[in-house]
């Protein structure tokens, strides 16, 4: 096992306030896997990141990397890489060059000078740097320091790479290549990968697993596939015509006979009487759904220009699960029902 | 890619910890020079300090002031040219500590740190650099004004023995108060305090046979007052003085040892407790 926590909990104490910003964490991280870490802000995604890089100690509960544990810090940061979710690269030396800044962090590291070279330069060709080499960071744009923080996060080889928004700031060819070097290094190396984000697609790209953690505790740890179908329902598309049209007989129609709710709806274009609605089974499966609506418009002489099944974007899935988490803390704030039929949102 | 993964492939060497004390200082003095007017200004400054005593001491060699014959201020060009180096080493760890957290760098220092390493390389880095100003004054003194002292290769070697001992009862000052600024994440300014006293009592502008009662006390506290007292020893004595040399230098090393071990005991507890806390840094 690659990254083990068992009873995790951290209580900051801010002002004789007690916070809770892990709450009896369990995460068994295995070697070479690639695992997304999801949540809010102030869910507590940072504080587990600093306690498996040895910033802060755990109030209770046990962590393991790579079967060290985290209060054998010297051992621990030799074998971690890691990347803090900033912007403007605040932790490196503005006053130093792009290399001498990675060659000063790899030689504390403990990587040969050699060594540190030759992996410094090859990334720096990677990710089109080379130019800036000799540029002091504080030259450099938002999207470029963030470059050097990935490299200098890689350079010393780590077994475990724990990543806080990495490619924040990144353009979108240089994104492609920080995901494809970092499956690379997945595969090629085994390293095992724990990468926290806000970019969905990033993460679905990216992860064999998904982690999301709320509140200090985690609500769902499954594969994307599976995270996407858990929460979030699929639902129908169709964009269709139909003159004479009243809502309310749709409505009704929709739920009588294809066992189905509206859950969006809008004029496409009103004076050729063209409408979008998103319809959410709930009698019937979604094919049955399709089918029964597809009669349904066709027979009260409508034309249907689209219809298709919706399958959930992790982005939907993600705001779905805390949406029920919410609901499961405070239960009369809002229905199932009613979190449901908040407009869905399309993917990135 | 292909060249990436290759250079991965081979087997990481690890590197020493000199390697490690070399990289910190390179960095620094990297830093410092990419900072051009701020070094230049502070190397004026310290050659005029200097060459401004070694003037006055040139001018009348007669003239008293408080008691004192102005050829004292040629004597005190050794105090004023080391008082410049020693101020580096007690401001340069705590100093540097401090603005690792006030810059941001400090988290990610923070996983490969140590604590010994840092102090010795960043300390190193900055004597390097004061030393040029140094250098540059003790040139124009030499030219101008025939300064100059004939002394022996063993009197060479004491004073590298005494200069390391010098710089090290700094450094461990300096991070006894590293301490305070990674408990509290900022300067307790103490630094300053003690540059100050060390400045006026420890021999370099005026004799401590001047000196009574708890100025005397004070002067007697500081590490440099017992190096400056060695150092003008070898470099104006006849003779070498064994008995002094040793009491002076059994000082040096116990207050070495005594305030490096509480100041590394007290570093590992504002560690231990910013990490319980979750003080480390902004991130």
């Amino acid at each position: 096992m690659s990254i083990e926590i068992s009873s995790l909990s951290k209580i900051f104490n801010k002002r004789g306030k007690e916070i809770t910003a892990l709450d009896n964490v369990s995460l068994n991280i295995k070697e070479g896997e690639f695992v997304g870490l999801l949540g809010p802000n102030g869910a507590g995604k940072t504080t587990l990141t600093k306690i498996l890089t040895t910033l802060i100690l755990p109030t209770s509960g046990d962590v393991y990397v790579d079967g060290i544990s985290i209060h054998d810090d010297k051992q621990i940061r030799s074998i971690i890489g890691s990347v803090f979710g900033e912007t403007g690269g605040r932790s490196l030396y503005y006053r130093l060059s792009v290399f001498d800044n990675l060659l000063f962090y790899s030689t504390l590291s403990g990587i040969r000078k050699t060594e540190a070279k030759k992996r410094i330069n090859s990334l720096l060709h990677f990710f089109d740097l080379e130019d800036k080499k000799n540029a002091l960071i504080m030259k450099l744009s938002t999207g470029m320091k963030a470059k050097v923080l990935l490299i200098r996060s890689l350079v010393p080889f780590p077994k475990v790479l724990l990543l806080d928004e990495p490619t924040l700031g990144f353009d979108a060819e240089s994104s492609e290549k920080a995901k494809e070097l970092l499956l690379e290094f997945n595969r090629e190396f085994g390293t095992t990968v724990l990468l926290t984000s806000h970019n969905f697609s990033e993460m679905d790209d990216l992860t064999s697993r998904l982690v999301l953690i709320d509140k200090g505790q985690i609500i769902q740890d499954c594969p994307p596939s599976i995270f996407k179908e858990s929460a979030a329902q699929h639902y129908v598309r169709v964009i269709f015509n139909l003159a004479d049209f009243h809502y309310k007989s749709f409505e009704d129609l929709i739920r009588y006979s294809a066992g189905a709710e509206i859950s969006f709806f809008r004029e496409e274009d009103r004076e050729n009487f063209v409408y979008e609605a998103k319809i959410k089974p709930s009698k019937f499966s979604l094919n049955e759904t399709i089918s029964r609506i597809t009669i349904l418009i066709l027979r009260t002489g409508g034309e249907i220009y689209q219809i298709a099944p919706h399958i959930p974007s992790l982005k939907e899935s993600f705001l779905a699960f805390l949406a029920i988490n919410n609901q499961k803390e405070d239960p009369k704030e809002r229905t199932v029902e009613e979190i449901f039929n908040l407009p869905f949102q399309e993917e990135e | 890619m292909i060249e990436i993964l290759s250079s991965f492939k081979e087997e990481t060497k690890r590197n020493s910890f000199i390697a490690r004390i070399g990289a910190i200082s390179i960095s620094r003095i990297k830093m410092t020079l990419n900072y051009k007017s701020s070094y230049l200004m502070v190397l004026v400054l310290n050659i005029t300090i200097v060459f401004m005593y070694f003037f006055f001491g040139k001018l009348n060699p007669d003239m008293e002031i408080f008691g004192l014959n102005a050829t004292y201020f040629e004597y005190c060009i050794i105090g004023l040219c080391l008082q410049m180096i020693v101020g580096t080493s007690l401001g340069t760890a705590n100093g540097n500590i401090n603005n690792e957290i006030a810059s941001g760098t400090w988290s990610s220092l923070f996983l490969q740190f140590n604590f010994l390493e840092y102090s010795i390389g960043t300390t190193a880095a900055g004597v390097f650099l004061s030393s040029f100003s140094i250098l540059i004054v003790l040139s124009i003194a030499f030219l101008i004004g025939n300064f100059a002292f004939s002394i022996t290769f063993q009197e060479v070697l004491l004073i590298l023995l005494i200069f390391i001992l010098i710089l090290a009862s700094h450094m461990v000052i300096s991070m006894l108060f590293t301490s305070f600024t990674i408990f509290y994440q900022k300067d307790s300014g103490l630094v300053s305090l003690i540059y100050q006293l060390t400045k006026t009592f420890s021999g370099i502008l005026f004799p401590i046979a001047l000196l009574s009662g708890f100025p005397l006390f004070i002067s007697n506290s500081l590490p440099f007052t017992y190096g400056l007292e060695t150092l003008h020893m070898i470099l104006f004595s006849d003779s070498i003085q064994w008995k002094l040399l040793a009491y002076n230098c059994s000082i040096l090393l116990g207050m070495i040892t005594v305030i490096g071990i509480i100041a590394y005991v007290l570093v590992f507890l504002s560690l231990k407790n910013v990490k319980k806390n979750g003080k480390v840094d902004w991130y």
